[in-house]
């Protein structure tokens, strides 16, 4: 993987990566894929703490590796939860999948 | 020359006396044979027999009696104890757990001859085992004409701890020999780590590395965190549970400890304070490390600073509070604000 090229083409799609962490985005990025697939998983067993933990935690590091929409959308996630708003949570499991999976096709070109 | 009568006599004798005794010896030799494979060969067999039966059986038994010893023995054992002594012979009561005892025997028995065979020859050494909520520690040394190391280690067992510190006093081994080829000063880490009048570990000291430890369960937190450190010039360390934190914050010259308030599901960062804590009071020369040179402690969480009560401690000074999730660039400025405010 070109870490320079990656990172260029995450940055026109908004997402600025700390030079320090381009080595590491890869597996950042496929750990969150794993996450998200947990998350619809839990969703469908109505497994409603597992999903705050995993929330909990991509909302801790998304902003750290420049990606402010993931941790955006855990954080609503977890708002999601305490409203006991069911849709909504949905809404947001799937936003943070199909943001997810952006970044890995951009980083996947490289 | 001519035989006399009494001569013819004893020659008869004595020829009929060895006829008598061939035919005798023929005619009872199958006797003896048959007496020797029925009687003298069955006894020998059942001798070895039961000599090898006792023994076996002496030794089952010694066995039993170890094994039931080791678990009839009450462990209550919370100070140090100088194993080098010879007036350390455990008392009743401060006796340790047999099989930590069985252990630390085996290590100074085998382990602690070859370690000391790698030192300078007219080494003075003193090395103690010690133990305090589950964590053990070993602690090492070495004083020579030519030489000063310290070494210690931590770990669940007496085995861990002192392979911990083994590793260590071989790297100190290396760099020593290194300095040594260079003709320079050397000073152990450790004994850098505890006050010095000397003029060389004083200037060790001065081109100190500061040491960060990373406490997060989160791999890419931790990673994140980690890079800030070490792009300030710092040396990091990562630790992902209570346990391991605690040996690194007990074996390595830490300077910030970056603590993730909750551990997985169970654990949380006043844990890994209030243990850290019990752990140096139970020991007076890590006491006396830590009241000289307190490690500066940064929390980090989503929660917020209110929700953190981290225990009061002579050990530790609480730095911050800084609260996720923050951008790359936050974190670098207060990262860079740490080191300038602790001078580096």
């Amino acid at each position: 993987m070109d870490y320079y090229y990656a990172a260029e083409k995450l940055k026109s799609a908004g997402v600025e990566v700390p030079e320090e962490l381009w080595p590491h985005i890869e597996g950042y990025i496929s750990r969150r894929e794993e996450d998200a697939k947990q998350m619809w998983d839990f969703l469908s067993r109505e497994d409603y703490y597992a999903i705050d933990r995993l929330a909990h935690k991509v909302r801790g590091t998304g902003s750290s590796y420049g990606f402010d929409r993931i941790t955006e959308y855990a954080g609503e996630i977890q708002n999601a939860l305490r409203e006991n708003d069911r849709n909504k949570l949905e809404d947001y499991v799937r936003n943070l999948g199909d943001e997810i999976k952006k970044v890995k096709s951009i980083i996947d070109m490289h | 020359m001519k035989i006399k009568t009494h001569d013819k006599i004893l020659t008869i004798s004595l020829v009929s006396l060895a006829l008598l005794m061939g035919l005798g010896g023929a005619f009872f030799m199958p006797f003896v044979l048959a007496f020797g494979f029925l009687v003298i060969f069955p006894v020998a067999v059942a001798f070895i027999a039961i000599l090898t039966f006792r023994l076996v059986n002496h030794y089952i038994r010694r066995e039993d009696r170890q094994e039931q010893r080791t678990h009839t023995v009450n462990f209550d054992w919370s100070q140090t104890m100088d194993w080098t002594s010879p007036t350390a012979v455990p008392q009743p009561h401060h006796l340790i757990a047999q099989p930590a005892a069985d252990e630390i025997a085996l290590i100074k028995a085998r382990d602690m001859e070859e370690l000391v065979s790698l030192l300078p020859s007219d080494s003075n050494i003193t090395h103690t085992f010690g133990e305090s909520g589950g964590l053990w520690r070993f602690y090492l040394h070495s004083r020579s004409s030519q030489s000063d190391f310290v070494a210690e280690g931590y770990g669940p067992t007496p085995r861990a701890a002192f392979m911990s510190a083994r590793q260590s006093l071989m790297q100190e081994l290396k760099d020593w020999r290194l300095a040594r080829d260079e003709d320079r000063q050397y000073a152990s880490p450790l004994s850098v780590a505890m006050p010095s009048s000397n003029s060389a570990q004083a200037a060790v000291t001065a081109s100190h590395v500061p040491t960060a430890l990373i406490v997060d369960d989160d791999v890419d937190a931790a990673r994140a965190t980690a890079s800030l450190f070490e792009k300030m010039g710092c040396k990091t360390l990562l630790s992902s549970d209570i346990k391991d934190a605690h040996c690194k914050i007990l074996q390595e010259d830490v300077d910030f400890i970056v603590l993730d308030w909750l551990l997985g599901d169970k654990e949380r960062g006043d844990q890994v304070m209030s243990q850290a804590n019990q752990f140096i009071e139970s020991f007076d020369d890590l006491e006396n490390r830590f009241s000289k040179k307190q490690p500066k402690i940064i929390t980090y969480s989503v929660l917020d600073k209110s929700q953190i009560d981290l225990p009061e401690s002579k050990y530790f000074s609480y730095y911050d509070h800084w609260r996720k999730p923050f951008k790359y660039k936050e974190l670098e400025d207060r990262t860079s604000q740490l080191m300038a405010a602790s001078g580096y």
